[in-house]
């Protein structure tokens, strides 16, 4: 898919968990990590203000655009 | 939608669910005692039955036990309006129950069993909105239809070779409510398919 994920990254740098990253925004730990691996369709804007908030970044660092090829 | 609508919808549809097994045994009992009545008929000698002409049946009799009889109806489009005499009620008996149980009950019973699994996958906690249920529905769809269109012909066709040896068919000899239910069937289970398409989307969303 032309649009990845970057959590995995973010939480690295952050030196956070996942299962701390679902505790503070409210989501499930197997729905999280269903959405680092990229197998989530979509994602709504109150659950990427949720992340955003908690994470204290930007959409853009967590979702990156690469054509495909 | 509250939780709370969500809860009382399952629970009509857990209810509905029990009316639906209920209506499943008492259709499932009449098949069992259709069948006994059916090997009961083939060992009866044919002056036990009793063929009745009425406005658009004919009415066909046998003797239960003391004061009670089984009795049949065969339409006059699958069995004409001839002298009681040109054919053998006992054929007739035999051959309109048999393609009778193979055609409706049949498929009653395959549309009641389709329905249960339709409502059990609610029950269960999931949706109602899945492939497999809009696949169920299109099937008892194709039953109904089928069923209106052949089940006539057929039962037409096995009482002029076994009974009457008169061939005579009316083209009409369809059932249209059967079609249009058939029809309406076909239509909800294209809804389906869209439904369990907008479930996929919403349970992939996070």
């Amino acid at each position: 898919m032309a649009i990845i994920i970057r959590l995995d990254r973010l939480l690295a740098e952050r030196k956070m968990k996942l299962n701390d990253l679902a505790e503070k925004v409210g989501i499930s730990h197997v729905n999280l990590s269903n959405l680092k691996t990229g197998k989530v369709k979509a994602i709504r804007f109150s659950t990427l203000e949720a992340i955003c908030k908690t994470l204290e970044c930007q959409p853009g660092d967590i979702l990156e655009y690469t054509p495909d090829d | 939608m509250s939780t709370t609508e969500i809860k009382r919808i399952k629970s009509k549809v857990k209810t509905n669910s029990k009316y639906v097994s209920l209506i499943t045994w008492i259709v499932m009992i009449y098949f069992v005692f259709s069948v006994v009545m059916l090997i009961r008929a083939a060992f009866l000698p044919e002056e036990a039955f009793t063929a009745t002409p009425g406005l658009i049946f004919w009415q066909i009799t046998i003797p239960i036990n003391a004061g009670f009889s089984f009795n049949i109806n065969i339409p006059m489009e699958v069995l004409p309006n001839y002298e009681p005499e040109r054919f053998q009620a006992k054929a007739a008996f035999i051959t309109y129950h048999s393609i009778y149980l193979l055609t409706y009950t049949s498929v009653l019973l395959y549309g009641i069993r389709q329905l249960t699994y339709i409502l059990w996958s609610i029950t269960d906690g999931h949706t109602p909105f899945t492939i497999n249920n809009s696949v169920r529905l299109r099937n008892i769809a194709f039953a109904a239809i089928g069923n209106a269109l052949l089940a006539g012909h057929i039962a037409t066709i096995c009482i002029s070779i076994f009974v009457t040896q008169i061939f005579s068919m009316n083209i009409l000899n369809i059932s249209f409510s059967g079609l249009i239910i058939g029809s309406l069937l076909l239509v909800i289970s294209q809804i389906f398919r869209y439904g369990a398409y907008l479930q996929e989307q919403y349970d992939t969303t996070l």
